[in-house]
């Protein structure tokens, strides 16, 4: 599956990606105009040259604009137009998960920006769900067979997406009626709206839709028992998600931080704080995903 | 014989002028739908081409049918290949050289650009389809009659100087 992402790239680079031998612990492949080729994941990074062996960054393949160019070509279908929504965000989903960062000149209209024009980077991120890796933490979002909202508090790289995507599946299949809001299509990695990833029997996928909102949507709508989001980070985030665990439906979000401490002098933290019923903090310690502390608030 | 061949030919070239302006109308309309989908729906271009194949009259169906086709099978097509190489048909259909040119020119930029822009060509190429069917229209005005009299009036000419 992790491989799929050759049929995505330019024909020059599926040659040269074709001297990958780990695919199973890739993370990500960068293509920066004019400069090496790299891949990154767990083992560091690597290149690859021009005789398509593995060596160092420095020695390795130049990336071209025509790699870049035919790449997007490829990625979008053909049709630049059709993406402006995902290039205004700055990454797009492809067909089975993974996500392309996107740098290049922004093109501003009004203040806002409107199309990167001239693409000089592509970092393209590596779908992969990776099944149990919330086991070891399914036993601690519930108390007494009752399921907790809680509050993962991770700082980025240590296996938030990957595990809340674990546990929307696991919860899930488990009976719960899960919705996931998935603003920045990260966690169900959906494609013309259909998660990519294995979510799970009896969970439903807002795709791209701003939290505070789809929150609300979700509540009107889809009767959840469990919310799963994202990346909390605005007030209005956390008022809707005080609204949703006061109507009784828990809610498993992440949040950017070290430590519980951290996370309180953030503003939206004030209005929902007292709602979330635990907080886990995680690591990379002992690889993506190490549970650091469990603090149960109830 | 003679003057039945004669007027056949006659018949046939005024038929040309008949379809022109037909094949470029539906061709107009075509492109017409292809903003509509580019501007409404943001559909990509395989996906927006097979659709329009399905509502619009032949030989412009099978174009971007293959078009679309094109897209989807080569491997890693780019559009300018995709299209020209389905601009076969259109040319097979008796599509004009300078009919074919227009189209050409918008195998260049398709999908390449912000939908904003796509739309600016797509008006553009429908501007120039719509003079191309005034002029084509005034032509079959002028040579339909001309070709249907003409080939049964040489016919008969060959036939009076024969005997």
């Amino acid at each position: 599956m992790v491989k799929s992402v050759l049929k995505e790239v330019a024909p020059r680079l599926r040659e040269v990606l074709a001297a990958i031998d780990n695919w199973e612990q890739v993370e990500e492949i960068r293509l920066r105009l004019n400069r090496p080729l790299v891949i990154k994941g767990r083992f560091g990074e690597y290149g690859i040259n021009y005789f398509m062996q593995k060596c160092q960054v420095i020695d390795s393949y130049i990336v071209t604009n025509e790699d870049i160019s035919r790449t997007i070509q490829i990625m979008s279908k053909n049709s630049w137009y059709a993406l402006e929504e995902e290039v205004r965000s700055g990454y797009l989903t492809l067909e089975n998960g993974h996500r392309v960062g996107i740098v290049g000149k922004v093109i501003l209209e009004q203040g806002r920006i409107k199309n990167i024009k001239h693409v000089s980077g592509l970092n393209i991120r590596l779908a992969r769900e990776i099944r149990g890796s919330a086991n070891q933490i399914m036993r601690q979002l519930f108390l007494q067979g009752e399921l907790l909202s809680t509050l993962i508090i991770s700082p980025p790289g240590c296996g938030k997406t990957t595990l809340l995507r674990d546990i929307a599946r696991q919860l899930s299949n488990q009976g719960f009626n899960v919705v996931i809001i998935d603003e920045r299509s990260e966690i169900a990695a959906c494609y013309h709206g259909c998660p990519q990833l294995d979510v799970g029997l009896r969970t439903d996928v807002l795709d791209g839709c701003p939290k505070a909102e789809g929150i609300t949507m979700a509540l009107r709508g889809m009767s959840p028992q469990l919310i799963i989001t994202d990346e909390i980070g605005h007030p209005a985030d956390g008022l809707a998600l005080a609204e949703a665990m006061k109507s009784g439906v828990k809610v498993i979000s992440s949040c950017h931080g070290d430590s519980l401490a951290d996370v309180r002098q953030r503003q939206w933290v004030k209005e929902c704080s007292s709602l979330f019923q635990q907080a886990i903090v995680l690591s990379r310690r002992n690889g993506p995903g190490t549970i650091e502390q469990v603090l149960k608030w109830k | 014989m003679i003057i039945c061949s004669s007027g056949l030919i006659g018949l046939i070239m005024a038929n040309t002028y008949m379809t022109r302006p037909l094949n470029l109308y539906h061709l107009q309309l075509a492109i017409q739908l292809l903003e509509t989908e580019i501007n409404y729906a943001r559909s990509s271009l395989p996906e927006a081409c097979s659709r329009i194949a399905e509502q619009i009259k032949q030989p412009v169906a099978s174009f971007f049918g293959e078009f679309a086709a094109n897209l989807q099978s080569l491997e890693s097509p780019t559009v300018i290949d995709a299209w020209n190489r389905a601009l076969q048909i259109l040319k097979e259909a008796g599509f004009l050289k300078e009919d074919l040119e227009i189209m050409a020119q918008l195998g260049n930029v398709l999908g390449q650009s912000d939908a904003d822009d796509q739309i600016k060509h797509l008006s553009l190429l429908q501007n120039r389809l719509a003079s191309a069917i005034k002029q084509a229209e005034q032509e079959r005005d002028k040579n339909v009659r001309l070709w249907n009299y003409l080939g049964f009036c040489v016919g008969a000419l060959v036939v009076l100087l024969l005997f």
